[in-house]
C-alpha cells in the first residue's frame, strides 16, 4: 500500500468519525417520521424537499440572503466595537467594576422585550436588525477582550515600557497579541449570539429574513416550512463555526504552535 | 478580620441560594396549567380529571377584553353549576393555544376563524364549541377593530393604500386578510400593499413616526393612535363580515367525540354567561380586574365588541373560507358544518 | 479593603442613579415616547405597588421553578456528556458536529414543538430551558476538562495516577473554574429562555405577567415595564449568587487567589465567557 493511499484512507476515516452520528440520527428521524400524518411532525422527506424547493432553488433564497446580510454586518460591527472598546477600556478598571453587574441585567432581558425600543429608535428595517444583532453580540467579545488583556503577563508589559514602546504600541504589539486567544474565544461566542439575534430580530416587524420566514410558517401552520427553516439555521450555525475554526487556526497558528510544544493542543 | 469578611461572603451567598430555592419550592401555583390534568406526550382523547361531581378542564386563551364572559362563567360559578372547573392559561396567540391543545394538556381554547379554517384544511380536527362572547356587533361604535391612517399620510380611503405600508398584529390573520379583500374590492392590487407585523402596543408610535402609513388596530391602543392624529378609515370586520363569527372557543374533534357531555355542559354554561353579559355588562366587565390585571375604572371603560349572540354565523365562516382560498392561504375548503359543533 | 468595597458599591450605585435619572430625563423630554414607554417614575411606582402583592412573588417563584429544574437537568447532562467527550477523542469527533448543529437552533423557533409535546406547562418550560442550556455548556465543560496544565498533566503521568483517581483529583479540579463560569452564564441563559417560553408559549411566571400587562393596553405599561425590571434584577441576583458561590467553592484555585491578592473584583470570569441570548 502506497503512503498516499494510506493517507487518504486515514483522511476518509477521520471524515467518517465526524459524520457517522449525523447519519445515524438522520436515518432515525427519516424512518420514525416516514409515515407520519401529524401536522407538527411531518415526514423528513417532505422537509428535505421543501429545503430544496424553497431554500436552494426557490423564493426563500431572498430571506436567506437578507438574513446573512444582517448577520455579517451586525457581527463585523460587534467584533470591531468589542475589540475597540475593550482596547480603550482595558485600563479603566473602575468603569468595568462599576458596570459589571448591570451587564447581567441587560443579558437576561429577552430580545422580544428589546425590540420595541429598537423599533422606535431605528425603524423597522435593516438598521434595527443590525443594531440589535450588534448590541447583543458585542458583549462576549468585549468581555473576553477585557479579560484577555487584563491577564497579560506583567513582565512582558514592563519590558515593553522599559524598551520605550509607546502606550498605543504597547496595546497593539504586546497586549492584544497576548490576549488574542481569549479574544478569539469571545469572537466565536459572539458569532453564536449574532446568529440567534439574527433570527429573533426578524421575528417582529420584519418583512424579510429567516426569522420572518419561520414565524410566518408557524403562524400559518406550515410546519414543513418551519422545520426546513430550523434546519437552515442549524446549517448556518455549523458552517459559520467551521469557517471560524479554520480562520482561527490560520490566525493563531503561532500561538497554537507554541502551545503544541508544551503539548496542550 | 479576613475570616469575618469571608464569613460575610459565604453568608450572603448561602442566603441568596436558599432564597432562590425557597422561592421556587414555596411558589404557589396560580390559576394555570401546572396543577391541572396533564397527559404526557400524545394528544389525548380524554382530558380533565373528575373530583366528585366537578370535572377539571384547562382552557388556553389570549388575554383581551372580550374574555370577560368567559372569566365571568368561572368566577360566578356558572361553570361549576354545569359540573366544570375551568383553569385558564394565558398565551400569546391562537397558534400557541392550538399547539397546547394538540399536546392534550388543554381541552378547550380560544381560536380565530381563519386559524380554525387553516387547521381544518390541513387535516387537524377542530370545532368551535361556543362563541367567546358573541359575534360582530351591529353598531360600529361597539366594534373595536379599526383601520386607521397615520397623520399626514394622505390616506382617506382604501384606494389610497396602494403602494403603502400597513401594520397588522400578525400576518396570517383575519386583519391582514381583511385588508387584502377590501383592497381588491376597491380595485387596488393587494400585493402593492406592504404588510408588516407589528404588536399593537408599538402601532401608535409606528404610525406617528411614519414607519407605516396605516394600521389595523384595536382598543385600547386605538385611543392612543387617534390621540396622536391618526384617522379612522373604516371598520374592516363590519364591512366584510357583518355579525360574523370571527372568534370562538374550540375543542379538538377527538375530545368532543369522547366527551360529549362535558362539551355540551361547557356550551350551556357559556351560553348562559354570554346571555347574562348582554344585560349586565358592567358586572361582567369587572372580571377583567383579576383576569387582565386592570384597575376597576379601566375595566369598566372597556368596550365589549360583540352582539352577545350564542349561535354561530355559518355564512360568515363560509365567506372567510372563500376569501382565504382566493388569496391562496388554503387549498381545500372544509365544509362549514365540520367546523362548528352545536348541541 | 473596606474602602475599596465601598468604592466599588458606591460606583455601582452612582451608575444606577445615573441610568435611572437618564431614563426619567428622556421620558420627560419626550425622547422616550410616552405612547409606548412609561417614565421611570411611573414604573418605579408600579414596581413598589407590585412588591407588596403576592402576584409578583408567585410569578417570580413560578419562573424560578422552570429555571431551576431546567438548569439542573441541562447542567447535569452537560457535565456528564462534556466530560465524556473531553476524555474520549473519538466521542468528541463524533459528537461535535451534532452539538454545533443543535446549538444554533434558537428556542423561539422550536417553541411550538415544545407546546405540542408538553403544552403550556412547567414540563415544557424546563425541557426547553434544559435544551438551551445543554449545548453551549457541554462545549464549555469539555474545554475545562481539556484545560489541564501540561506540567500537571506530565506530573500525573509520571506519578502514574490513572482512571477515576485521576478524574477526581486532577481533571475535575482543573476543569472547575471553566465549569463554574459556564454555570453562571447558563443561569442567565436559563432565565431568558424561561421568560420567553412564558411570554410567547404560555405558562405562569414573569413572562406571563408581562404578556397580560402588554395586552391590557397603555394604562398598564408601567406594570409591564416593572415586571421587565424585575426580570432583569432577578438575572443580576442569580448571576451574582453564582459568582459568590464560585468564589466560595473555588477559593483554593489559583485564579481566585490571584484575584484576591490583587484585590480586584472579578464580576465575570477571566476564562471564556459563553453567552447565549435566546
Amino acid at each position: 500500500m502506497s503512503p498516499s493511499y494510506l493517507a487518504s484512507l486515514r483522511l476518509a476515516g477521520r471524515a467518517a468519525t465526524r459524520v457517522w452520528l449525523f447519519v445515524v440520527l438522520f436515518a432515525l428521524w427519516w424512518f420514525w417520521s416516514s409515515g407520519s400524518k401529524s401536522l407538527y411532525f411531518p415526514p423528513l422527506s417532505q422537509i428535505l424537499k421543501a429545503l430544496w424547493t424553497q431554500w436552494v432553488t426557490g423564493p426563500a433564497r431572498a430571506e436567506l440572503a437578507a438574513s446573512l446580510e444582517h448577520l455579517i454586518v451586525g457581527y463585523v460591527i460587534a467584533a470591531a466595537v468589542g475589540i475597540g472598546i475593550g482596547a480603550l477600556l482595558w485600563s479603566a478598571r473602575y468603569v468595568r467594576v462599576a458596570t459589571s453587574p448591570y451587564l447581567y441585567f441587560l443579558y437576561v432581558l429577552p430580545a422580544p422585550v428589546l425590540v420595541p425600543a429598537a423599533m422606535t429608535l431605528f425603524g423597522i428595517g435593516f438598521t434595527m436588525k443590525v443594531v440589535l444583532i450588534a448590541f447583543a453580540a458585542v458583549w462576549p467579545t468585549l468581555l473576553n477582550t477585557l479579560d484577555g488583556m487584563h491577564s497579560v503577563d506583567q513582565v512582558k508589559l514592563d519590558t515593553a515600557r522599559v524598551l520605550g514602546v509607546s502606550p498605543a504600541g504597547r496595546v497593539f504589539r504586546v497586549v492584544l497579541p497576548a490576549a488574542a486567544p481569549q479574544i478569539v474565544a469571545g469572537l466565536r461566542n459572539s458569532l453564536q449570539v449574532a446568529i440567534i439575534l439574527m433570527v429573533v430580530s426578524e421575528w417582529e416587524a420584519s418583512t424579510d429574513g429567516i426569522g420572518y420566514y419561520i414565524v410566518n410558517a408557524q403562524q400559518s401552520f406550515d410546519y414543513v416550512g418551519m422545520w426546513s427553516g430550523i434546519i437552515v439555521l442549524a446549517i448556518i450555525g455549523t458552517v459559520a463555526n467551521l469557517l471560524f475554526v479554520a480562520a482561527e487556526n490560520r490566525v493563531l497558528h503561532w500561538h497554537y504552535g507554541a502551545r503544541a510544544v508544551e503539548g496542550t493542543r | 478580620m479576613r475570616s469575618a469578611r469571608k464569613g460575610t461572603r459565604y453568608a450572603v451567598g448561602a442566603l441568596l441560594a436558599v432564597t432562590a430555592l425557597g422561592a421556587a419550592a414555596c411558589s404557589s401555583s396560580s390559576s394555570s396549567s401546572s396543577t391541572s390534568a396533564s397527559t404526557a406526550g400524545s394528544a389525548s382523547a380524554t382530558g380533565g380529571s373528575a373530583t366528585g361531581a366537578v370535572t377539571n378542564v384547562t382552557l388556553g386563551y389570549v388575554p383581551y377584553s372580550d374574555d370577560a364572559s368567559l372569566f365571568y362563567a368561572q368566577d360566578s360559578g356558572i361553570f361549576r353549576q354545569h359540573g366544570l372547573n375551568v383553569s385558564f392559561v394565558a398565551q400569546a396567540s391562537p397558534v400557541a393555544v392550538e399547539a397546547s391543545m394538540a399536546s392534550g394538556t388543554e381541552q378547550f381554547g380560544f381560536i380565530t376563524t381563519p386559524v380554525l379554517i387553516n387547521l381544518a384544511s390541513k387535516g387537524v380536527g377542530v370545532k368551535c364549541v361556543s362563541t367567546v362572547d358573541g359575534n360582530e356587533p351591529t353598531n360600529p361604535a361597539d366594534d373595536t377593530t379599526v383601520l386607521v391612517a397615520a397623520k399626514g399620510s394622505g390616506i382617506t380611503s382604501i384606494k389610497d393604500l396602494a403602494g403603502k405600508s400597513v401594520a397588522e398584529v400578525q400576518l396570517s390573520s383575519l386583519n391582514s386578510l381583511s385588508v387584502e379583500v377590501l383592497a381588491k374590492q376597491a380595485g387596488v392590487n393587494p400585493s402593492s400593499i406592504r404588510q408588516v407585523a407589528i404588536p399593537f402596543a408599538q402601532m401608535p408610535a409606528a404610525l406617528a413616526q411614519g414607519r407605516v402609513q396605516a394600521a389595523v388596530i384595536v382598543a385600547p391602543f386605538t385611543q392612543t393612535a387617534v390621540g396622536e392624529g391618526a384617522a379612522v378609515i373604516t371598520h374592516p370586520n363590519q364591512d366584510l363580515f357583518p355579525n360574523g363569527t370571527l372568534t370562538c372557543l374550540d375543542a379538538m374533534s377527538s375530545y368532543i367525540s369522547a366527551n360529549p357531555k362535558i362539551v355540551s355542559e361547557f356550551r350551556a354554561a357559556m351560553d348562559q354567561s354570554v346571555t347574562y353579559s348582554a344585560t349586565h355588562q358592567s358586572v361582567v366587565k369587572q372580571t377583567l380586574v383579576k383576569g387582565l390585571s386592570l384597575t376597576p375604572a379601566v375595566a369598566a371603560s372597556q368596550i365589549l365588541a360583540t352582539n352577545f349572540s350564542t349561535t354561530f354565523n355559518a355564512t360568515s365562516i363560509s365567506t372567510i373560507e372563500s376569501d382565504m382560498k382566493q388569496f391562496g392561504i388554503i387549498t381545500t375548503e372544509p365544509s362549514v358544518s365540520s367546523l362548528v359543533w352545536n348541541p | 479593603m473596606l474602602r475599596r468595597y465601598s468604592l466599588t458599591y458606591g460606583l455601582r450605585l452612582a451608575v444606577l442613579a445615573a441610568a435611572l435619572g437618564l431614563w426619567q430625563g428622556l421620558s420627560v423630554a419626550g425622547v422616550i415616547r410616552s405612547d409606548e414607554f412609561p417614565s421611570m417614575s411611573q414604573t418605579a411606582s408600579a414596581l413598589s405597588d407590585l412588591l407588596t402583592q403576592s402576584t409578583l412573588w408567585s410569578a417570580v417563584g413560578q419562573t424560578l421553578e422552570g429555571w431551576g429544574l431546567g438548569l439542573v437537568i441541562g447542567a447535569a447532562a452537560a457535565l456528564l456528556v462534556g466530560t465524556f467527550i473531553g476524555v474520549n477523542g473519538f466521542a468528541y469527533r463524533s459528537a461535535i458536529g451534532v452539538i454545533e448543529f443543535f446549538k444554533a437552533i434558537p428556542v423561539i423557533a422550536i417553541l411550538p414543538i415544545g407546546l405540542v409535546l408538553w403544552g403550556a406547562t412547567l414540563t415544557m418550560k424546563f425541557a426547553l430551558v434544559a435544551f438551551a442550556v445543554f449545548w453551549p455548556l457541554v462545549i464549555q465543560v469539555r474545554y475545562g476538562v481539556r484545560s489541564l496544565d501540561p506540567v500537571v498533566r506530565d506530573t500525573t503521568t509520571v506519578l502514574q495516577i490513572k482512571g477515576a483517581r485521576k478524574f477526581f483529583m486532577v481533571i475535575l479540579p482543573s476543569a472547575a473554574p471553566f465549569v463554574a463560569t459556564g454555570l453562571r452564564v447558563a443561569a442567565a441563559v436559563a432565565l431568558v429562555v424561561d421568560i420567553i417560553t412564558e411570554l410567547i408559549g404560555g405558562g405562569s411566571g414573569i413572562g406571563e405577567r408581562i404578556l397580560l400587562a402588554e395586552n391590557a393596553g397603555p394604562s398598564d405599561y408601567p406594570q409591564m415595564y416593572a415586571y421587565i425590571v424585575v426580570a432583569g434584577v432577578l438575572g443580576m441576583v442569580l448571576a451574582g449568587a453564582f459568582a459568590v458561590a464560585e468564589r466560595y467553592v473555588l477559593h483554593w484555585h489559583e485564579s481566585q487567589r490571584a484575584a484576591k491578592a490583587e484585590g480586584q473584583d472579578r464580576g465575570y470570569s477571566e476564562r471564556q465567557v459563553l453567552v447565549i441570548v435566546a
